[in-house]
């Protein structure tokens, strides 16, 4: 595409017909420019030695954030596509998968845990969130929707949703942060996430290979496998198979669908429940690394609606690569704040503030894109 | 002959009460009231707050004129039934809870109102989706505690600087992001009111003042100058020979902000701009097709709904006595929206009675929180049973999981609320256009939007 634009570029000779070419392709190259000047200036930070920033910190911390925005943001997506209101309800799904997590490893407190252990959590947590989807679904929105509601009624009840599963979920465990205990490894070498995203988890040690700690704590490599599977399974599904066709349908035009003689209902519910499910698969990985407490869901509604719009509503491969580039920013932002401020105004690190900015950075992306391009990255396909 | 006529009067509103129960739990409650009044010595900690918020309006309304106002008429008598309802069980509750005093429920009524009507201009008038309640009111309590405290600056100029100054901060967001869908401006507005939260929690000119060339280490705003704080503390509250509890003064102040900006809203609504900003609620397209600037009313209303905002920031600040960051969770918007819920989209009036009745009922939650309550014991029970070593049930959960019931429940079987907003229909020379009981979206369809759009005199129309 930029070397098709040289070309022509280099095709014309007067220099009118350049002129005129040049102010055609303004916001090509505007939008082109910009992007280069960023990754330079990112580049060239990462590599200053001054700031000290962490690659193989930068590099990990980003795959792992990644794939928990992704699992959390694509049932975001499909709901907020099939059923075209936002559900404030979906993080506390991401809780629901978390607290399976945690109750799991109370369950089999007795043993060490072993890897079975995080599939058979995986699992559980798939189902149960998909569940609780389903049934908040049934119970809630479907009788709302019946009843010919506006788009704002199904956003407040989802915000009901939401205070009830989260409340309930708080009934069991309380507001102290807990755990899901995965099977230690010791001839795996791990890096040190420290503060991520909230805290930080000591008494490892890194791997130094020619000066910089490039190693992989493994319950990163688990994450991103485990999203990318499921992620890449559910594109297979929604592409290769009948049901994912008519699911793809339906979300495109539904009255279209249903003439068709698709089964919009049913199709509605099985987004629900993979939806929910996804949401509840994040929030295994997030458990598994880091401690939970019952707000941690929210803290992932609004950085997976920055995810959707900036993807662009209905747009799962957008959705993907929005979820790539804002967890690169969040990790990004937090490495630079924390470098900065140690670096250059010399502040001892357990005292760094400024780094609590980079929970910011998600919402500054958000509002961003709803200002400038609010269909997003793929939003017109 | 006048007595007679007023009697009379009377007699004839008492027979429209339908319900019986609810007429003879009026009486019941008048007469408690006496009993108070005139055979104990009054204690003002022991009196509902909700007579003392009501009371006015219920004489108000025994002694006004009915002729020709059946449908307003219908509307008072259901703010008195519903009012005394709660009245009872704020009793109830006084009685039985001791955790439970009337000073509490009565300030945080007038601050959920003071909100309600905030949300009800934005949301209920032009139909706006905020869900920035919190950032509105966190932006006017630490712009009004920054003037006030850090800057020595007077209480009133304050609280008017803070109001002027989130009014221009929501006009200029909604400047910007109004052209969009709706969804979009709910998630804009929810994350910006999560993003000045992390900001007070790390920005050190969003703290106390600077002392020995330090900035404090919390982030908070701490002593808050309170109003007729000094007469208080002097006197020892003694007014009228009652003792009055320094929560009552700043709920007084509440309550009398609340009724200037009822008034203000009610002119606002009923004017021929009101008649605008309701249709523009309805169709924004038809509504610009007449000619109107609909961002431009949008914004101005915004404008409005932050300033009123602003004022339940500060009173928040009196109530906390300080400004900071955990009082602003996005949960408040939410509350707020409970009330809006239940008192009845676009009904000014129906914000007090929404807010007394989310207050009561989130109140009446905390009976629960004792040993020999049975239900408490059974709950703890089953939740023992499918985890044993659970915590203590704790009784904030089960209040939040009631919100978050009543909400649904409100949607999904009353979406018009306990006070549904009244039907307005335009009069032409004298004579209505519509029957009795129409539907404010049939005023819309049937007329066309001409009438309603119209900024002449003789077609503005009386509510009836």
């Amino acid at each position: 595409m930029m070397f098709e634009k040289v070309k022509e570029f280099k095709a014309l000779t007067s220099t009118h017909e350049r002129k005129t070419w040049l102010s055609e392709n303004r916001n090509y190259i505007f939008k082109n420019l910009s992007i280069l000047l960023f990754s330079i200036y990112t580049f060239v930070n990462i590599i200053n030695t001054n700031l000290r920033m962490d690659i193989s910190f930068i590099i990990f911390s980003t795959l792992y954030v990644f794939s928990i925005y992704l699992c959390i943001s694509i049932g975001l997506n499909m709901t907020y596509k099939l059923i075209g209101f936002a559900n404030f309800a979906h993080a506390e799904l991401f809780i629901v998968g978390a607290y399976v997590g945690v109750a799991w490893s109370e369950i089999y407190s007795e043993r060490s845990p072993i890897l079975q252990d995080y599939f058979g959590a995986l699992l559980v947590a798939f189902l149960l969130a998909g569940i609780v989807a389903l049934l908040s679904d049934l119970l809630v929105f479907q009788p709302i929707r019946q009843l010919n509601a506006s788009n704002e009624a199904l956003m407040i009840s989802s915000i009901g949703v939401g205070l009830i599963i989260r409340n309930i979920v708080s009934m069991f465990y309380g507001g102290k942060a807990v755990y899901f205990r995965l099977p230690s490894s010791q001839e795996i070498p791990r890096i040190d996430i420290p503060s991520v995203l909230f805290g930080s988890i000591s008494g490892v040690t890194p791997l130094n290979i020619k000066g910089t700690n490039f190693a992989l704590r493994y319950e990163i490599l688990l994450a991103l496998t485990v999203s990318l599977v499921m992620v890449g399974g559910l594109f297979l599904f929604l592409e290769k198979t009948k049901l994912g066709k008519a699911l793809r349908s339906t979300a495109d035009n539904k009255d279209l669908a249903e003439i068709s003689g698709i089964d919009t209902l049913r199709m509605i519910r099985i987004t629900w429940f993979i939806g929910g499910g996804l949401a509840g698969v994040s929030g295994i990985i997030f458990a598994s690394t880091l401690p939970v407490i019952p707000f941690s869901g929210f803290l992932f509604l609004l950085p997976a609606f920055a995810v959707i719009v900036l993807g662009g509503v209905g747009s799962l491969k957008g959705s993907v690569y929005a979820a790539m580039i804002i967890a690169f920013t969040q990790v990004l932002s937090n490495s630079y704040l924390t470098s900065i401020e140690r670096i250059l105004l010399d502040t001892p690190y357990e005292r760094t503030a400024l780094v609590s900015y980079n929970t910011i950075t998600p919402f500054i992306i958000l509002i961003f894109v709803i200002l400038f391009k609010p269909q997003g990255l793929y939003g017109d396909e | 002959m006048k007595t007679k006529n007023v009697i009379k009067n009377i007699h004839n509103k008492i027979q429209m009460v339908d319900n019986r129960a609810l007429l003879y739990t009026f009486l019941g409650m008048t007469l408690i009231l006496f009993r108070n009044l005139i055979f104990i010595p009054l204690n003002i900690e022991d009196t509902p707050s909700s007579i003392m918020l009501l009371l006015p309006i219920l004489l108000f309304y025994l002694f006004q004129k009915s002729e020709g106002k059946e449908e307003k008429m219908v509307e008072n008598r259901r703010f008195i039934a519903f009012g005394y309802f709660f009245v009872c069980a704020e009793i109830m509750l006084i009685q039985l809870g001791k955790a439970v005093t009337a000073q509490e429920i009565l300030v945080f009524i007038t601050f959920y109102a003071i909100c309600g009507i905030s949300l009800n201009l934005s949301t209920g008038l032009v139909g706006v989706l905020n869900f920035g309640v919190v950032f509105q009111i966190a932006l006017g309590a630490v712009i009004y505690a920054l003037l006030a405290v850090n800057s020595g600056v007077n209480t009133i100029l304050a609280i008017f600087l803070s109001m002027i100054i989130t009014a221009i901060v929501s006009a200029i967001i909604a400047l910007s992001t109004l052209r969009l869908k709706d969804d979009y401006f709910a998630i804009v507005s929810i994350t910006l009111g999560e993003i000045f939260r992390q900001l007070m929690k790390t920005e050190p000119n969003l703290r106390g003042p600077i002392i020995n060339g330090e900035r404090p280490s919390t982030p908070a705003i701490l002593q808050i100058p309170l109003p007729f704080k000094e007469w208080h503390d002097t006197t020892n509250g003694l007014l009228f020979g009652i003792e009055i509890p320094y929560r009552f003064v700043i709920a007084a102040i509440g309550f009398l902000m609340f009724i200037i900006i009822y008034f203000i809203c009610e002119r606002l609504t009923h004017s021929p701009y009101g008649r605008i900003l309701r249709s523009i609620r309805e169709d924004d397209l038809v509504t610009s097709t007449y000619g109107k600037n609909t961002l431009n009313a949008k914004v101005q209303i915004m404008a409005l709904s932050g300033a009123v905002a602003a004022l339940g920031g500060v009173l928040t600040a009196w109530i906390n006595v300080s400004v900071f960051p955990e009082s602003f969770l996005p949960l408040i918007t939410f509350n707020v929206w409970v009330v809006y819920i239940i008192g009845g989209r676009g009904n000014n009036k129906g914000m007090l009675l929404g807010a007394t009745i989310f207050v009561v009922l989130n109140r009446a939650s905390r009976l629960l929180d004792n040993e020999s309550s049975t239900l408490f014991n059974l709950l703890d029970s089953i939740l023992k049973l499918i985890r044993p070593n659970a915590p203590d049930l704790a009784i904030a959960y089960l209040q939040l999981i009631f919100v978050g019931l009543i909400l649904i429940l409100f949607i999904r079987f009353a979406p018009r609320g306990v006070l549904p907003e009244r039907a307005y229909r335009p009069r032409v020379n004298g004579e209505f256009l519509l029957p009795p009981g129409s539907q404010v979206t049939d005023i819309i369809s049937k007329s066309n939007g001409n009438l309603l759009l119209s900024n002449e005199k003789e077609i503005e129309g009386d509510e009836i």
